[in-house]
């Protein structure tokens, strides 16, 4: 029996990431930072998220002097309701829970 | 490279080029998300292993955007086959070359991968091998070689440049076969594989050859990037 989508660990632990400040724009470093995900895995499940239509990206432009902008991203609505959903079966005490608590 | 720029900083950003080249078309936002982000990151290990990542990350959406009939193609079996052949060319000669300039460490570890191998019997016919012997295990090498430079570049050459390989190794071989230390130093099961090796690659070339595959599809080849 096929997966279903964004039913990965990985998935799980960045979409719990991206409830924790659901308004606020992320950039990948930080999101990295708080799941413990290595870019090799971040960047593909933001893609693959972003194609689904769960995540916003936007640009912004950097508060330091001389730095470049920055790529942000911030759950949709659709992506909030997956993440909760997630949050749900999990339960509060899951693993998902146990690991950003680590990661943090 | 400027010499405020560490080696790390150099190397991390070069492999964020290289991950912007092999990224689809379609992911070039994100590539550029991944090269402005690295230089957010102020330390040069860490901002090395970012890079690495997203050239990981690359790959991955390279060969998830590619379909599965686009890589197994006759191509690409092709190319697994030429590389096949450099590895094993290079690997012959590299181990005789060691063994008689008496690398014994280097002989040794190359020879954990030959069945059989004993490197007091493998010295008397390292040592009885001719230069020329060499010379010709070395141009089979630089032909094995050129033919997969030719076939990643989609050069009819490439074709030309394997026969010529697998003839001049044939001769190689059967040169090395009227060495009496020969048969001392290679067991008789590695002496079969090597015949059922060559009796296989030149039945599936003479097939290609005697159906036309391979010139046809070069020709074809040229011919549109003509057109």
């Amino acid at each position: 029996m096929p997966r279903p989508a964004n039913a990965s660990r990985q998935t799980h632990l960045l979409l719990a990431a991206l409830l924790e400040q659901p308004r606020s724009w992320r950039h990948g470093y930080e999101l990295a930072k708080e799941t413990g995900l290595k870019s090799g895995t971040l960047y593909p499940l933001l893609m693959r998220l972003s194609d689904q239509g769960l995540l916003d990206a936007r640009w912004q432009a950097s508060d330091i002097p001389g730095k470049p902008p920055r790529h942000m991203y911030r759950p949709t609505a659709g992506g909030l309701a997956l993440a909760r959903e997630q949050r749900t079966n999990a339960g509060p005490d899951g693993l998902l829970t146990k690991r950003l608590k680590v990661a943090t | 490279m400027t010499s405020n720029i560490t080696w790390r900083r150099w190397l991390t950003e070069n492999v964020l080029r290289s991950c912007a080249v092999v990224l689809p078309a379609q992911r070039s936002a994100w590539s550029a998300a991944m090269r402005m982000e690295v230089q957010h990151i102020d330390d040069d290990d860490e901002a090395l292993r970012w890079a690495l990542g997203s050239m990981r990350a690359g790959f991955a959406e390279r060969l998830r955007a590619t379909r599965a009939h686009k890589i197994l193609t006759f191509r690409s079996f092709a190319v697994l086959w030429i590389v096949m052949f450099v590895f094993s060319s290079a690997f012959n000669v590299s181990i005789a070359l060691a063994t008689r300039l008496r690398f014994r460490g280097v002989a040794s570890a190359l020879g954990w991968l030959l069945d059989g191998f004993r490197y007091d019997r493998f010295v008397s016919f390292a040592d009885a091998m001719p230069v020329g012997l060499f010379l010709l295990m070395g141009m089979v090498v630089m032909l094995f070689a050129v033919s997969l430079v030719q076939s990643l570049r989609r050069r009819p050459a490439a074709f030309a440049a394997f026969c010529s390989g697998v003839g001049l190794s044939l001769i190689a071989w059967l040169y090395q076969l009227g060495i009496p230390t020969y048969m001392q130093a290679i067991s008789p099961q590695h002496r079969w594989r090597i015949g059922v090796c060559f009796v296989l690659t030149a039945g599936v070339l003479c097939a290609l050859r005697f159906r036309g595959a391979v010139p046809n599809a070069s020709l074809q080849r040229v011919d549109g990037a003509q057109r």
